[in-house]
């Protein structure tokens, strides 16, 4: 079964691989620890203990369909699988699927299923859950709604087999049924159908770990899944052998920084999620906390209002654009040490990294901006710029902005919102031009957000953008769809829809009794292969 | 009495349907989504618009209202938007870790202060009345996040002796529950303690200058049994009202208190639902502290026709 299966990988590998060897070298050198504590992890870990992570808060919600809030993914995906899932090197290899076949003109999927998977209800995975949970994520989902789009009908071909038809070539058809925030994890159908049109409240998956209880404020508690049906051949990637070596997870909501850091000293956890990394200075130097850097998986931005009647003019948009110079923005925002500058809208831990359009990035030219709001006729009407305290690397980012733009001689009007203001006022084009927020990692580009054109807030929707994305969603040459994707950010420097200020750098801080955590953290952690030393 | 009591329990009725209109206009005009806190920062407004749909939150005001307020006459606060349980459920869970937590401060408050208060009157102007008061002032000044925070570094990062924080339920493990409450309850009963020692002294004082104890001394009776019998008694009535007053002040520093300590308390379900516009726990919450209120103001006026034999309500 092993030997079929890794054939089977093969062979999505040579007609799917998102990846091209030029990049590799890249992706190697920033991710080598990440494979070296990959390969030392096998088989040396030991069994028993209950994990517990401080997480920022309560989570929104615990089905992943329903968010892409990064909490509910580092919770849930050890109790959910996807069909596939992302090697080490961030290419599409399966998890609850066996196999995936596509026609010469791919316009048929058949994606072969993994027989004895079994959900934590004791029911075995089937075609019928699979195209369940497919229909609700695509009920909900931004990616599913176009992957909805593009199918004709799903047929379920045997318990095992199912095929989607569909009306145009979907070349993203694999990374979309992957691994990632809001992406599709697999219910039963059962719990799917009592839930119906309601929240689900029903928890159950096929992962390493089950759901067990969540007391709100208190704690959310995993336990090991005992007839977890696993892979063989160790870890790789977020796929691979899951090693459940803990008895347990637990991850306990709190909020409040200065108690997570002493809790995390004082050994009531083993975890900090969202560890804001210029806390470091305080945990450095204790023997039992071990800091570790982690590749970026978001970059800041300002997002500007495409539909708005001051930004809709093309010209203040390059205005703004050249005021800016993003060193002493991320400096402050991040921390010294703690960002990194390039013009990537993909990472360059990915293979789809460009500095395509880079000559436009960090200008740092008062003088061009002057010029370009003179040629415009700027009127001095103030720059509605929304930001929040609380995320406070926004705030501070926003101040520095402020001072480089009105040197440049625009007017700002600095509106600091809180979080939950901050994203419903981001809804209406009414009311703002521009916007702090962050873009996440996504081991493709058509799965970034600001690639939902038209529709993501923001509203960038350019002819041009929209038929270079066109063209990178059907395309299923690798090498014309990195073309495309050099052309597409190109066109993001010269339209300027938002500005990509640059990388955040994360800092994970742990206990150093936890071993075997992977520093691949893109996606979400991977708790199911940790064990604990005592 | 009863009457008394019956009458300010008929009287509680409009107050609290006053409060459930203003804490539901308030929340409703409050701008932000729980739809699109939900969904995440990626979110299209086609989503965020699906999800209010699901939500019912795209009815009108007047209607939600109605559908509310029905609820709560039926005792049915609604469902939380966001912890997948009941209104009520979630309060009454929270009820049990901030009164305990509440109660746990005010004893200690009462324990450290009130013999304290005494201490500092009896020996009024001396080294240890104002080394008392020094003390309790900068026990009154201290925020009790800070205290917190400086006992926690103390004693659980330190000394390892107390855990950092976190709840453990009094029915599972008494030890645990203990060892969990006492930095939190200390930090939030010390500066209670400290407010509540100043307020002795002073009322302690002034009764020490009534003429009735100047006989008590003078028909013989022993120093110990003056201050504890015939004084304490009458410094009962502020010592009363201000402990009444202190259960506000105590829930409201639950709220920091049981942020720092990571306690799942009223006070932080209510900051959190308040971060993330979960409606109904906002209002079924605000509804029950003013229960909570309206109920304690009850109870420290009849308190005060027990402890003072002087004071009579109604006819």
């Amino acid at each position: 079964m092993t030997a079929n299966r890794s054939g089977n990988v093969n062979r999505i590998d040579r007609r799917e691989v998102l990846k091209r060897g030029t990049a590799l070298g890249i992706g190697a050198a920033a991710l080598g620890g990440t494979q070296l504590s990959g390969l030392a992890r096998q088989e040396e870990g030991t069994r028993g203990g209950v994990l517990k992570v401080a997480v920022i808060g309560e989570p929104p919600t615990l089905d992943v369909h329903q968010t892409t809030a990064t909490i509910v993914g580092t919770i849930m995906w050890s109790v959910f699988e996807s069909l596939f899932t992302w090697n080490e090197n961030f290419e599409v290899i399966p998890m609850l699927a066996e196999s995936a076949e596509v026609s010469d003109d791919g316009l048929l999927r058949t994606i072969h299923l993994r027989q004895g998977v079994s959900f934590h209800n004791g029911e075995e995975m089937k075609a019928a859950d699979v195209i369940a949970s497919f229909n609700r994520w695509a009920g909900i989902s931004g990616l599913g709604k176009s992957l909805m789009a593009s199918t004709d009908e799903i047929v379920e071909v045997d318990d095992y087999t199912i095929e989607f038809h569909l009306n145009t070539p979907f070349g993203t058809f694999l990374p979309a049924l992957s691994h990632m925030n809001q992406g599709l994890a697999i219910y039963p159908k059962s719990v799917i159908d009592a839930a119906g049109e309601e929240t689900l409240t029903e928890f159950v998956g096929t992962g390493p770990y089950k759901f067990v209880e969540r007391q709100a404020d208190r704690f959310i508690r995993l336990e090991r899944f005992d007839d977890y049906a696993a892979l063989e051949g160790g870890p790789n990637g977020y796929g691979g052998q899951k090693m459940q070596y803990l008895d347990g997870m637990e991850f306990i909501p709190v909020p409040d920084e200065a108690a997570r850091l002493a809790g995390l000293q004082a050994g009531d956890y083993h975890y900090l999620e969202g560890f804001t990394p210029e806390q470091s200075e305080i945990l450095e130097g204790d023997p039992n906390i071990v800091l570790e850097t982690l590749a970026p998986n978001t970059w800041r931005t300002f997002v500007i209002n495409w539909r708005s009647p001051l930004m809709e003019n093309q010209t203040i948009r390059q205005a703004f654009q050249a005021a800016l110079e993003h060193d002493s923005i991320m400096r402050v925002g991040e921390g010294e040490g703690y960002y990194s500058l390039n013009p990537g809208l993909m990472f360059p831990e990915t293979a789809w990294y460009t500095e395509a359009g880079g000559d436009l990035y960090n200008q740092n030219d008062p003088e061009k901006a002057k010029a370009l709001l003179e040629e415009a006729g700027y009127d001095g009407t103030p720059i509605r710029f929304m930001t929040t305290q609380e995320y406070l690397y926004y705030y501070n980012a926003s101040l520095v902005a402020r001072q480089q733009l009105e040197d440049a001689g625009f007017v700002v009007d600095l509106q600091v919102y809180d979080w939950a203001t901050l994203i419903e006022r981001r809804g209406d084009e009414e009311l703002w031009d521009v916007v702090t927020t962050g873009i996440t990692f996504r081991p493709d580009p058509t799965m970034l957000s600001i690639m939902q054109l038209c529709s993501w807030p923001g509203w960038w929707c350019s002819e041009r953008s929209r038929e270079l994305l066109d063209t990178l969603l059907v395309e299923s040459d690798e090498a014309v769809r990195q073309e495309t994707w050099d052309l597409l950010q190109e066109t993001f420097y010269e339209e300027v829809p938002m500005i990509k200020l640059g990388d955040a750098i994360p800092v994970s801080a742990r206990s150093s009794k936890m071993q075997g955590f992977s520093l691949m953290t893109q996606l979400s952690e991977m708790f199911w292969n940790v064990w604990l030393d005592e | 009495m009863i009457s008394y009591v019956i009458r300010r329990v008929i009287l509680a009725i409009p107050v609290l349907l006053i409060v459930g209109i203003v804490v539901f206009i308030l929340v409703h005009l409050t701008p932000g989504d729980p739809a699109a806190v939900i969904l995440g920062p990626d979110a299209t407004q086609e989503q965020v618009k699906d999800l209010r749909d699901q939500l019912g939150l795209n009815d009108p005001l007047a209607v939600q209202f109605v559908r509310w307020f029905g609820g709560v006459l039926r005792l049915d606060l609604g469902d939380s938007l966001f912890l997948g349980m009941s209104v009520t459920d979630a309060l009454v869970e929270r009820l049990q870790v901030t009164g305990l937590l509440s109660l746990y401060s005010l004893l200690l408050s009462i324990i450290i202060g009130v013999p304290l208060g005494i201490l500092a009157a009896v020996k009024a102007n001396t080294i240890v009345d104002r080394a008392l008061m020094a003390l309790s002032l900068s026990g009154a000044a201290i925020p009790n996040f800070f205290l917190g925070i400086l006992l926690i570094l103390f004693f659980a990062v330190v000394l390892r002796w107390l855990p950092s924080g976190g709840y453990v339920d009094i029915n599972e493990d008494l030890g645990g529950h203990f060892r969990a409450m006492i930095l939190p309850s200390f930090a939030l009963g010390f500066s209670q303690a400290a407010l509540l020692a100043r307020i002795v002294r002073s009322s302690m004082l002034d009764v020490l200058r009534e003429d009735y104890i100047r006989t008590a001394y003078a028909k013989g009776l022993r120093r110990g049994r003056v201050i504890n019998i015939h004084a304490l008694r009458n410094v009962l009535i502020p010592i009363t009202t201000v402990i009444g007053l202190s259960l506000g002040a105590l829930l409201g520093g639950a709220v920091v208190t049981e942020t720092v300590f990571t306690l799942p308390g009223m006070g932080r379900l209510v900051v959190q639902s308040i971060g993330r516009r979960d409606f109904p726990v906002i209002q079924g919450a605000v509804m029950l502290i003013a229960v909570f209120y309206v109920l304690a103001n009850l109870l420290v006026d009849i308190l005060y026709v027990y402890l003072d034999p002087r004071i009579r309500y109604g006819s």
